[in-house]
């Protein structure tokens, strides 16, 4: 018998079953063909937009076939209303802030979640006799209207047992949250993470900060005009992009904050603060949904004028991630 | 390789892929359990977590000491859940950290919607817009929660799905690997097989080619006796035509064969190695076979016997030849007989015609007054007395060809002796003889010769005297040659005399005979006389005698 063409055979057959079995996948990396597909970003520049920062770095944007443009916004609310006004296609924005633009635009379409943070701060001078959350009684807090700490300033306030009336609630622009208090305009601040970072660093001993989310972590989200996720393909590229930039984060902690302390020039002590605190992972979950209820809720009662909530489900745009990562919404439809 | 070695590794392979299904299945099968224990874990944390949301939801409404003992029991089960939550990889210890992190902090959310309740702050519009916020980050947290748990869930479904389309592809695989190693070992098997079987079947041909052609007569039997192959010769030599044999009984072809033959067949048939070398076949149409025969058992694969083989050798026509030769034999032999006795008689006849002429001529010498023509016919007696003496030894003996001529001579000198009666009686006569045989027509010129030289010793040697010796001597010399000596002590021949010039006739017959004979005479005359003759003993060496010399 010959038994070298049987075995040749027999190893073949082997090889084919599992090239079989391992090549079937696609890769991910793998740039789709055709020329890149043109996406602006509007983004606001923390943590919580990291896998921005990272599909950047790496080129994960190009590999997924996306030439992007980024602007950067003091907020995730200035960004959004960037979206609105046509400057750019996608937000990155919290929760809350898009919770209150529904309200007013309801053509905003939540994509995904791409990470939840606890970071939002209340930073009060010392100067001002305020030792005690009690103590922001009757005195100037700021805040920035329909955005993270807007909301985060009255759930302190009603677990620090403190009604919001007894304060005096002075609406400055997110990016002046930092300034105003260092200034003394306001004698504290309900201040994005990185706001506060700023503040607790440039009032140095001055400063008394508290934790203001009840380490309730806010959605940082992206968002999009309806009109733009008619375009399912560019959405489905950045989020491919995202994923890849996760995986890439989960694995390289340590370079993901290097990447934002050099493309964004986050002070790596408050990466180090607000890091372990983020959470950079894209999903589509029903805590998306409970969030933008609540903040719904809420926005309605402290409008004074009540209305009906809308159905949350109605704003998501759940096709992209359906189509990139299924197993990533965990909605309940 | 051999077939034997082909199905060991065939076995082989397959228990050691067998082996990889098992262990496939087996891991698989684990891991599907340890799944569906993650599975049950997730389900109770979405359960408690439901259940705390309902619970806390009425709490609002109802904050009873029982719903505060029921959101604590949620609280602690929910709590207990979290050691047992196990993970895969650094995703899922994530994950896990993310749920326990947030199950700590609904503890927290837990104890401080109970405390605004139970100790509720002055303005009762505060406590419940608190206790709103209060239920509401409670909710968001058990969301979180609950998607987490979700994504683990999705993660295990995905890990189970991937786990069992891995196995059912390596199952498949190797199920595959199992049919082809099996195919391949069976169609090599399978090959050989029929190798083999074309190979025995090539053989069989060849063994039944080598048996229809074989030049003897031989059958090839099954253990019934049945024929399973048979000889050319064999249907010429039993007068079977073009029967076809193969399958049938032979003893359905031969109902004559005999009952002994039927039990040679069984001998052979329990091992033993049977034959005749001349057996008498009566067959049924009353002809007769002489047969020589063998049958021996033939062996199978298994050692075992499978039958005989017979092989026969029709005999008949040598043995009639033999029978016929032995016949003509018989018959030459008593022919022979036949005319021995006739030449005996013929001898005997010759000799007692001879013997009846000399007798006549004795007769008629004795009857004769002249005492010279007396003397003469006294020779011509001796002379035809010594012819017919080597008739009378021809007959006597056995050989009716050849003469002892030592017997004869010893009986020719006694004649000669007799016959000269008172010449001779004093006359001292030694014999020196070794037996030599001569043919007749070397024996009755020698004899000649022999009465010729003693006539002349016993008449002419002595002279009229009583006393003398002679002595006869033959033999055969180195060469093979005969040599017969006739001396005397006499006076010995005249100085002057020639023997070959000599007129008498007795001496002319001598030289005459010894020609013939082609003998080489010597004479010598020393004291006396001597005639040596040497000649051919030999049947072949000597001419025959022509009548006409």
């Amino acid at each position: 018998m010959k038994d070298a063409p049987h075995r040749n055979a027999f190893i073949a057959l082997l090889l084919s079953l599992a090239l079989g079995t391992w090549g079937c996948p696609g890769d991910p990396q793998q740039a789709p063909e055709g020329p890149p597909l043109k996406l602006s970003l509007a983004v606001r520049a923390v943590p919580d937009s990291a896998l921005i920062a990272i599909a950047q770095e790496r080129d994960f944007f190009k590999k997924a076939g996306l030439a992007v443009s980024i602007v950067i916004y003091p907020s995730g609310r200035q960004a959004l209303e960037a979206v609105c006004r046509d400057e750019a296609q996608v937000a990155t924005v919290a929760d809350i802030a898009v919770a209150a633009k529904l309200l007013e635009s309801p053509s905003i379409r939540v994509v995904a979640s791409i990470s939840t943070t606890v970071s939002s701060q209340i930073v009060a001078r010392k100067d001002r006799r305020i030792g005690t959350p009690m103590d922001l009684k009757g005195k100037r807090v700021g805040f920035s209207a329909n955005t993270t700490s807007d909301y985060f300033l009255y759930t302190f306030l009603m677990t620090e047992n403190i009604p919001p009336g007894e304060i005096r609630a002075v609406d400055i622009p997110p990016g002046w949250q930092a300034e105003a208090v260092v200034r003394g305009e306001v004698d504290a601040v309900s201040a994005f993470g990185d706001y506060a970072f700023a503040a607790k660093q440039r009032l140095g001993s001055n400063a008394i900060a508290w934790d203001c989310q009840n380490n309730l972590a806010y959605h940082w989200l992206l968002a999009a005009r309806q009109e733009f996720t008619r375009s399912p393909e560019v959405l489905g590229r950045l989020l491919r992009a995202l994923l890849a930039a996760e995986a890439f984060a989960r694995a390289n902690d340590a370079r993901a904050r290097q990447i934002l302390v050099r493309l964004w020039g986050l002070d790596p002590a408050f990466l180090e603060e607000v890091w372990p605190k983020t959470r950079a992972a894209v999903t589509l979950g029903q805590s998306v949904v409970t969030s933008l209820g609540n903040f719904l809720h809420w926005q309605i009662r402290k409008s004074g004028n009540p209305r009906e909530v809308p159905d949350v489900l109605d704003y998501l745009h759940t096709g992209a991630m359906d189509t990139v990562a299924p197993q990533l919404v965990t909605l309940y439809r | 390789m051999q077939m034997r070695t082909r199905l060991r590794i065939s076995v082989t392979a397959s228990l050691m892929l067998s082996l990889v299904v098992v262990g496939i299945v087996f891991a698989v099968l684990q891991g599907m359990h340890r799944e569906a224990q993650r599975n049950r874990t997730y389900t109770e944390i979405r359960s408690r977590i439901n259940a705390l949301n309902v619970t806390t939801a009425h709490f609002q409404s109802r904050p009873d000491a029982s719903a505060i003992h029921q959101i604590h029991n949620l609280q602690a089960s929910l709590a207990a859940l979290m050691p047992t939550m196990t993970f895969f990889d650094a995703g899922e210890a994530y994950l896990v950290g993310q749920i326990r992190a947030n199950t700590r902090d609904l503890g927290y959310a837990i104890e401080r919607l109970i405390a605004n309740v139970v100790e509720p702050p002055a303005a009762s519009r505060m406590q419940h817009e608190r206790s709103a916020v209060l239920v509401s980050q409670l909710w968001m947290k058990t969301q979180f929660i609950a998607d987490d748990i979700q994504r683990l869930a999705e993660i295990s479904q995905t890990r189970v799905t991937r786990a069992q389309g891995v196995a059912v592809i390596l199952t498949l695989a190797a199920v595959v690997a199992l049919l082809f190693i099996n195919t391949a070992i069976s169609y090599a098997t399978g090959r050989s097989l029929i190798r083999m079987q074309a190979g025995l079947r090539a053989s069989e041909e060849r063994l039944r080619l080598f048996i229809e052609h074989a030049p003897a007569a031989l059958a090839m039997f099954d253990r019934q006796m049945r024929y399973l192959s048979v000889s050319r010769r064999w249907m010429s030599d039993y007068n079977l035509g073009h029967r076809d044999l193969i399958g049938q009984s032979h003893y359905t072809v031969f109902p004559e064969i005999p009952e002994a033959w039927k039990q040679a067949h069984q001998r052979a048939l329990a091992g033993e190695v049977v034959r005749a070398e001349a057996d008498r076949f009566q067959r049924a149409d009353d002809s007769v076979q002489w047969l020589r025969w063998e049958v021996r058992p033939w062996r199978d694969q298994k050692n075992e016997i499978g039958g005989i083989m017979m092989f026969t050798e029709d005999i008949t026509a040598p043995k009639l030849a033999d029978e016929a030769l032995h016949a003509s034999e018989e018959h030459l032999r008593a022919s022979l007989e036949e005319k021995e006795v006739l030449l005996k008689e013929i001898h005997h006849r010759v000799k007692n015609n001879m013997q009846v002429i000399s007798s006549l001529v004795a007769l008629q010498a004795d009857e004769s007054p002249d005492g010279a023509l007396s003397a003469v016919l006294r020779e011509v007696t001796h002379r035809v007395r010594s012819m017919a003496m080597v008739h009378e030894k021809l007959y006597q003996s056995g050989d009716l060809a050849r003469v002892d001529f030592a017997d004869y001579t010893q009986g020719l000198l006694n004649y000669l002796w007799r016959a000269h009666g008172d010449a001779a009686a004093g006359i001292r006569l030694t014999l020196a003889l070794t037996p030599v045989m001569l043919v007749v027509n070397a024996a009755v010129p020698c004899g000649l010769i022999l009465n010729e030289l003693v006539s002349n010793a016993l008449k002419h040697a002595f002279n009229g005297h009583t006393a003398g010796h002679v002595s006869v001597s033959l033999g055969r010399v180195a060469d093979g040659r005969v040599r017969l000596t006739v001396r005397d002590d006499g006076a010995g021949l005249p100085p002057d005399f020639d023997w070959q010039k000599a007129r008498t006739l007795g001496l002319r017959l001598v030289q005459m005979l010894a020609g013939q004979l082609h003998a080489a005479v010597e004479v010598r005359s020393d004291g006396g006389t001597e005639f040596t003759l040497t000649f051919p003993g030999a049947t072949h060496d000597i001419p025959k005698h022509h009548p006409d010399r």
